[in-house]
């Protein structure tokens, strides 16, 4: 264990200190904002969030790069994807044409946006948007009903939850569906559903809110402190949860 | 290698959890791999195979090694001629992954050993297995049926509606009583001033649009009926053109709304996610593009005496949002710091999350679900239970014509959820039977 604790010590005295500085820095202005009324806390940590909300941004932009160069290589046929069979070094005709796809779509939408005066509220824009992105994406979701329905037909088998774990699961179903289907207004069922989701499911909700901000809490103070860093290049990943 | 029982995926040995389905499998012994296609032929398999030319017939990609359940490949080592027929038969081989392990295993045992599970094999067992070949047979899986079912739940209402005598008969399911949640949330919209400035996060997109529309009608329609202010933002890319085709519809598709004239400001997209939230709630307009909405914003403001320098000048701020985390943000990231009250509009699976917040008296209202847009579009109409809305034909709302469809499709999963919790009891109990 000390030997541990030694390895560790070592790591983390070998990490660069610049980004734990600035984490540990930002972090701080961040909480004084928070917890004191001192102006230039918040002046400052208003800067600072607005250069988080632009790196966002732009790290979007690095996303669509990044997105358009490793379909344009799979399209190209020099990088191989999960599907491709093991004995082929390239991926198969019909993976490769859907990243030709991709890559023509993402190009006009884009277009349609840039060149257009009206931006993204284009005529083009407008119209993909409508007639392909709301109804793929519609459509995609209305299979979780399916899944759902799958998975309420087999909640029961043997081999995934537990007996005792799949019979509460099935029982809460079947009790929160019945009240919902039979409880009108005025009904028993509805007092027994208002009940169930006032009182019992109320209670749970708030205990797992109150163990996701204490999560949370530690997990940012971890950070402020500099015992976890997330933003440490990858040598120093194992330092991350000492 | 550990084979996940529920799934037959092959995982390292120590591991705790399915990598693939995720299920438990600490209890669960490892096992050494199954024998790979490539494997040297042992004599007896050999002249197995030389009497039975058709088991050699296999097909090395019916099935991967790893794919194969763990009562099978336990069965396999036992009796190594059944590996020949699991890989020669694809039908087999897949139903090997669809069905239940043990049910595949005990079919293979039977065929085996002529119907006595732990007989050693006999001749005429193996008889069996070209006929297998010539006549494969996929099992129906129950829950295709279910499938149907629900399909026909959702869409033969959704037909059937609009049809003469279904709307003379007047039917609809038990609707439940208007909660309260949706009271206080209707009574927070319904005191707004003439001039009111609504801030609108408009935090879901196409995919749960179908649920989400219907309770963005009934408030941001009850909104723009008070004569306020509409101003529009997203953290989510498709939120912004979302938002303006669902406004416009609404506003062409009520006379009412149409004759208030109304003009609301699109902001659009805001990046960054959570992060931004803390700039809105010090400064939206610093977090808002730097469009021509954002000066039109500006100007009206400053017409109507206001500004946008902090979230205490918006007289109400409504969160429609599918997720619930991302209502816990607006909350805790905006609501908590400025003080402004705020009503939300989520879906009925992001709406549990939320409630300990307006329980609390954090948030004014909350309103879910096709129960919530009934229920306020209920009280929109001057009614005192939520079936009022739907009796009268004129201003019949849309989400009238979803509940039959919302009813069957809960029925049809109520009804899979006791067949199929059933049949797996049935099958435990005869499994355990000496």
């Amino acid at each position: 264990m000390s030997r541990l604790h030694g390895v560790a010590r070592t790591a983390r005295s070998k990490a660069p200190l610049l980004p734990v500085a600035v984490a540990v820095a930002s972090g701080a202005v961040i909480l004084a904002s928070r917890f004191t009324s001192w102006p230039l806390a918040d002046v400052a940590a208003t800067v600072l969030v607005e250069w988080a909300v632009l790196l966002a941004a732009v790290a979007t932009l690095f996303g669509l790069a990044n997105l358009a160069l490793r379909h344009g290589r799979i399209a190209a046929g020099w990088e191989r994807t999960a599907s491709t069979p093991a004995r082929s070094r390239r991926p198969n005709r019909g993976r490769r044409l859907l990243s030709l796809a991709l890559l023509v779509i993402m190009a006009v939408t884009l277009a349609a946006g840039v060149i257009s005066p009206e931006g993204a509220d284009s005529p083009l824009s407008t119209w993909l948007f409508t007639f392909v992105q709301y109804p793929l994406q519609a459509a995609l979701f209305s299979l979780l009903a399916f899944y759902m329905l799958s998975a309420a037909y087999r909640a029961l088998r043997p081999g995934g939850l537990s007996a005792g774990a799949s019979a509460v699961f099935v029982l809460a179903g079947v009790i929160f569906l019945l009240t919902q289907l039979a409880g009108g207004e005025g009904s028993w069922l509805q007092a027994v559903r208002d009940w169930l989701i006032g009182v019992p499911t109320l209670a749970g909700v708030r205990g797992l809110l109150l163990g996701v901000a204490l999560g949370a809490a530690i997990a940012g103070l971890r950070v402020v402190l500099g015992l976890s860093r997330p933003y440490a290049p990858a040598e120093d990943e194992g330092e991350k949860s000492p | 290698m550990i084979y996940c029982p529920s799934c037959g995926t092959a995982n390292r040995d120590g591991s705790r959890f399915c990598n693939h389905c995720g299920g438990d499998i600490s209890h669960v012994p490892s096992a050494p791999p199954p024998l790979a296609d490539d494997r040297p032929v042992p004599p007896e398999e050999a002249a197995l195979l030389e009497e039975q030319p058709w088991l050699a017939a296999a097909e090395p990609d019916a099935v991967a090694p790893d794919q194969v359940a763990p009562e099978v490949a336990e069965l396999i080592r036992e009796q190594p001629w059944l590996a020949g027929v699991e890989q020669d038969e694809p039908a087999l081989a897949a139903a090997s992954s669809a069905l239940p392990a043990e049910d595949v295993a005990s079919r293979l045992h039977l065929a085996a050993t002529d119907g006595h599970p732990g007989d050693a094999p006999t001749p005429t067992a193996w008889d069996a297995a070209p006929a297998v070949k010539r006549h494969p047979r996929r099992p129906i899986d129950p829950p295709y049926l279910f499938y149907a079912l629900l399909l026909a739940a959702v869409a033969l209402p959704l037909i059937l509606q609009p049809l003469p005598f279904w709307r003379e008969a007047d039917l609809q399911p038990p609707i439940p009583a208007i909660p309260a949640a949706v009271q206080a949330a209707f009574q927070a919209v319904d005191a707004l001033p003439r001039e009111a400035v609504v801030l609108v996060a408009w935090d879901y997109d196409p995919t749960t649009a179908g649920e989400m529309n219907l309770l963005a009608d009934a408030l941001v329609g009850h909104v723009i009926g008070r004569g306020a202010q509409l101003v529009v933002l997203s953290l989510l890319p498709a939120g912004p053109p979302l938002a303006q085709a669902e406004i416009a519809r609404l506003i062409e598709g009520t006379p009412s709304l149409a004759a208030v004239r109304p003009q609301p400001i699109q902001l659009g997209y805001v990046p960054g996610g959570d992060i931004a939230l803390g700039l809105i709630s010090s400064d939206p307009l610093q977090a808002m593009p730097a469009t021509s909405a954002r000066d039109s914003l500006q100007r009206r403001l400053l017409l109507r005496g206001r500004s946008l320098t902090g979230l205490a000048n918006v007289d109400l701020l409504l969160v429609l949002t599918a997720d619930a985390d991302d209502g816990r943000a607006w909350v805790e990231q905006v609501t908590s710091r400025t003080g402004a009250p705020t009503v939300i509009g989520a879906s009925a699976a992001a709406a549990p999350g939320l409630a300990p917040y307006q329980a609390a008296g954090q948030v004014v209202g909350l309103v879910n679900g096709y129960d919530g847009a009934l229920a306020y579009q209920s009280l929109r109409g001057g009614h005192s239970t939520s079936a009022g809305a739907c009796v009268d034909a004129p201003d019949r709302p849309a989400v009238c014509e979803t509940l039959w469809s919302q009813w069957g499709g809960q029925g049809v999963l109520l009804l899979a959820l006791i067949v199929g919790g059933g049949a797996a009891v049935l099958a435990r109990r005869r499994r355990a039977r000496p």
